[in-house]
């Protein structure tokens, strides 16, 4: 059963907030899904028109798998131009996990989509998903977390 | 060792490659290896005159047709990635 969460972060660095999205147990068949479900959650919270959700499918299309930036997490999005309305994150932790062809990185977990309307827009946001992300024990922590307030404390605690 | 310029590339520059860009940051510094790092999207990134690539393996195929020398790492948020991966090859390369 999805269980999810949002709340405002305030970026120090942008002076502007960040709003996180936070869904554990987001039922996905396959990595279209997953990146759909990732994306709905970007616009049910206001901060992306429903086009950003195809734009951000066509970039895996076109491009491949290089957004599975790290072991068992993808992280989809798209240009500034195609209908991002806000800076977000969306932090989809999968029922189960799916294939996306990367070669070194799959099978993937944890998504984590986001979307910006400058390219400047998110700088802070995306340092405290790198410090999640690049330190094995919180990446595992991610990967592990059964609830929101898990994830969320994850990401809050980033420092 | 004179600055090194360095590209990372992704598909818009906003996502991946700006994080390989903090992360190298962070690597170089602590190993003292002078560089300007530039963050680029795949459509004119492999144009730029850069010393060196920094991609992940689905952007390898573009990158070696550039001709230029390039690493690649697995997990972009991770600096043992870049410990191992990146700063031997441009000691290799550009080092003393």
């Amino acid at each position: 059963m999805t269980d999810k969460a949002t709340q405002s972060v305030h970026l120090e660095e942008e002076n502007r907030e960040c709003t996180f999205i936070i869904g554990t147990d987001v039922p996905a068949a396959d990595w279209e899904e997953a990146v759909r479900a990732t994306g709905a959650m970007l616009v049910e919270a206001g901060a992306a028109e429903e086009r950003y959700i195809d734009a951000m499918i066509d970039v895996v299309k076109e491009l491949g798998p290089y957004i599975v930036l790290a072991p068992g997490v993808a992280m989809p999005h798209a240009g500034c131009d195609k209908g991002a309305v806000d800076v977000a994150v969306a932090v989809a932790r999968l029922a189960s996990p799916v294939e996306f062809g990367s070669k070194h990185n799959d099978p993937v977990r944890t998504v984590i989509g986001f979307c910006t309307p400058e390219a400047e827009g998110h700088i802070s946001m995306l340092r405290r998903i790198a410090l999640v992300l690049g330190n094995n024990e919180s990446l595992q922590c991610l990967h592990d977390a059964t609830s929101c307030e898990e994830v969320s404390a994850l990401f809050a605690n980033a420092a | 060792m004179k600055e090194i310029y360095i590209a990372t590339i992704c598909g818009h520059g906003l996502g991946t490659a700006l994080v390989m860009k903090m992360t190298l940051f962070d690597v170089l510094q602590e190993n003292a290896i002078p560089s300007r790092i530039e963050v680029a999207d795949f459509g004119t990134g492999f144009m730029l005159p850069v010393d060196f690539f920094v991609v992940t393996p689905e952007m390898e195929d573009r990158v070696k047709a550039t001709g230029k020398p390039y690493a690649l790492v697995i997990n972009v948020a991770n600096k043992d990635d870049y410990r191992q991966n990146v700063v031997p090859k441009l000691r290799e390369l550009f080092g003393d």
